[in-house]
């Protein structure tokens, strides 16, 4: 389950050195960390790996835009144009992994029928 | 059995049950508030992410962009995180794709003759500096007369022309390539202008010798679009104008302008004492009505409003590939917030060129100008100051080389910059001697070299990993000449405009003495609301 926050903010710090914003590397390892935490997640914890992507995502979004110093948070619009610009820069990445989530956990859900079945006869 | 003792345990345990019962009863509470509180955050983080994306999207997507930064990458490098903006306005009767717009609208609309008129001249031309962290915003009008090399997008020079005919000349040389090689329509079209705007930022950029960051280009039809969705637009003028040719005819005073009004406003030049020189007033201070207009009736915040504006950019407007819209936003809130200057660049003089009319310009000036004004917008956002009539010198301990045949060049240099305020290092001789005069910087001295850089007029300041941390090395080359013994050093703009129009005060000679103050052509304009011009 760390992994699932390890890997994206992995992935935003190789984007920030690359120097190219949050891009691609940072979607991959959010879809990745998405789906390793959906498939290992014990029953009861699958409410909070659904409602994990879109939180995660916006803190490790927020955290590399400060410290790679191409936010401004000096005033109201600059916090302003922060914040749409970390709801755009994110919200790819964000939508990506909640889609993963979902999947991974469907599939487990079918999986799990379709052993129960195999018992069950 | 096993049943019975559970139940007899229970029994026994009946009030201690009851008890964690009830603290199980709490935390199932607690954590069904918590799944809630958590879901709802994670629905609302999602869902606003996604409108802003959207919203984002729909309104920059479409936008008209051009490649033609790409041509002058090579040009000279930034010191900071600064933006410079190129504003050019091009005086065609044409669509995007070549098409010549209705006689009867650009007669009685544009008030702007036939489509053979105006050509691919750029009748506006503002170079605008953005600091990186705030401060003030310059800006300078280019005259389009403005007698000057121009140049081609790959650096090879079209000769002495005026300014605003360079994107013209790239353009025809190109349309005249492309359609022999059989292209033709709207791709001859696009592909030709290509050129020419390469051809126009490479101009600017090497008779100031800043570099471009980014470029917006609007033409005729785009104006008119642009204000009809803004209209009416307030603007103040000193004097009653009732001009024929661009179909000016205002009261003195405060008034409401339509967009066929505002483009009179903006191209009138006969009748206007200054001619050209009063007509790029005209333009700063409508930029400065409309960015008035668009934060007091809150169109920066509306979305609706916004994406009517930018359906008029998308379909007249066309900008550079690498601009983004957010940096953008997140780097210009200070051209809203009224700390900008608007001035205009100045001439020499007139003369007559080919039978026409031209501005003989300085060009050694004009970079000093431009560069000692954008080193202090830097300065200013660096120490927060919001004006200030001498530029101060920025930290940094100097160290003079001598590379020039003049003996006694680098003390004397280094002297010069102590007492302007620079920590005194050493001075010594070059290890060989050079044609120019450079200055290189170490790790926190890029402010300092940048001054230094407009004072003595060289080309700009380099970083270098072989110059020690907080220092500047100054080689003087065989172009250096000694300033003048008690010069005085400003490098301000600050309340220094003058209505002359033209300036005598600097010369290409010039190189190494001390910047003068520059005089611009008219007085400054400054945005913040709706001044008065002429």
């Amino acid at each position: 389950m760390t992994l699932a926050v390890v890997l994206p903010v992995v992935g935003a710090g190789v984007d920030e050195l690359v120097g190219s914003g949050l891009r691609w590397a940072f979607a991959i390892a959010a879809v990745l960390g998405a789906a390793l935490g959906a498939a290992v997640c014990p029953q009861a914890g699958r409410l909070w790996v659904i409602t994990a992507p879109p939180l995660v995502v916006a803190v490790v979004t927020v955290v590399a835009g400060v410290l790679a110093g191409t936010a401004s948070l000096q005033g109201s619009k600059g916090l302003y144009t922060s914040a749409v610009r970390w709801a755009v820069d994110g919200f790819p990445a964000m939508a990506a992994a909640e889609v993963t989530v979902l999947g991974v956990l469907a599939v487990r859900v079918i999986l799990s029928e379709r052993g129960g079945k195999k018992h069950g006869a | 059995m096993a049943r019975d003792d559970y139940r007899g345990h229970r029994a026994a345990g009946r009030p201690r049950s009851r008890r964690s019962a009830a603290r199980r009863g709490r935390v199932s509470t607690l954590g069904w508030i918590g799944r809630t509180v958590t879901c709802g955050m994670s629905a609302s983080v999602l869902m606003l992410s996604g409108f802003a994306w959207y919203a984002y999207h729909s309104l920059t997507n479409g936008l008209i962009t051009s490649n033609a930064l790409d041509a002058i990458k090579k040009g000279p490098g930034h010191l900071d995180n600064a933006v410079n903006l190129l504003l050019v306005g091009l005086d065609s009767r044409k669509d995007q794709n070549g098409n010549d717009l209705p006689k009867q609208f650009v007669q009685d609309q544009l008030h702007a003759g036939s489509s053979d008129i105006g050509y691919y001249n750029t009748n506006t031309l503002i170079l605008m500096h953005i600091p990186a962290d705030g401060g003030k915003v310059s800006a300078f009008s280019i005259p389009r007369d403005d007698y000057v090399e121009t140049y081609n997008g790959d650096g090879t020079p079209q000769g002495m022309h005026k300014i605003k005919e360079a994107y013209g000349y790239a353009y025809t040389a190109a349309h005249d390539k492309l359609s022999a090689q059989g292209m033709n329509g709207a791709d001859l079209e696009h592909r030709s202008r290509e050129y020419g705007r390469e051809a126009t930022l490479a101009t600017v950029q090497n008779l100031l010798g800043v570099p471009i960051d980014h470029f917006a280009e609007v033409n005729l039809l785009g104006f008119y679009d642009i204000a009809q969705v803004l209209e009416p637009v307030q603007v103040c003028l000193k004097h009653p104008v009732n001009d024929n040719y661009s179909g000016a005819d205002f009261p003195a005073g405060l008034q409401n302008l339509n967009a066929k009004q505002a483009l009179a406003f903006v191209r009138q030049r006969h009748g206007l004492t200054n001619g050209d020189l009063d007509r790029t007033h005209r333009q700063q201070a409508f930029l400065s009505s409309v960015v008035h207009k668009l934060k007091t009736e809150g169109i920066f915040s509306d979305l609706g409003k916004m994406q009517d504006l930018f359906n008029v950019v998308k379909k007249d407007m066309v900008i550079d590939n690498q601009w983004n819209v957010l940096d953008f936003a997140s780097q210009a809130t200070n051209l809203t917030g009224g700390n900008v200057g608007f001035n205009t660049l100045p001439i020499t003089g007139f003369a007559t060129e080919n039978g026409e009319s031209v501005n003989t310009v300085d060009p050694g000036y004009l970079k000093q100008v431009v560069q000692a004004a954008f080193s202090e917008g830097a300065s200013q956002s660096s120490s927060g100051k919001k004006s200030s009539s001498e530029q101060k010198a920025a930290p940094g301990t100097v160290d003079v080389f001598n590379g020039s045949s003049v003996a006694g060049a680098a003390s004397n240099e280094l002297k010069d910059l102590a007492s302007a305020g620079y920590t005194a290092g050493q001075a010594a001789n070059a290890n060989q001697p050079q044609s120019t005069t450079t200055i290189a910087y170490g790790v926190g001295a890029q402010q300092a070299a940048q001054q230094i850089a407009g004072r003595l007029n060289t080309s700009p300041a380099t970083a270098s990993s072989s110059v020690p941390a907080g220092h500047v090395h100054i080689t003087l080359g065989t172009d250096f000449t000694a300033p003048t013994p008690g010069a005085n050093s400003s490098t301000s703009n600050s309340g220094s405009s003058s209505s002359s129009g033209t300036s005598g005060s600097g010369s290409s000679d010039s190189r190494s003495s001390r910047s003068p103050t520059p005089t611009f052509a008219g007085d400054t304009v400054k945005m913040g609301g709706i001044p008065c011009v002429n």
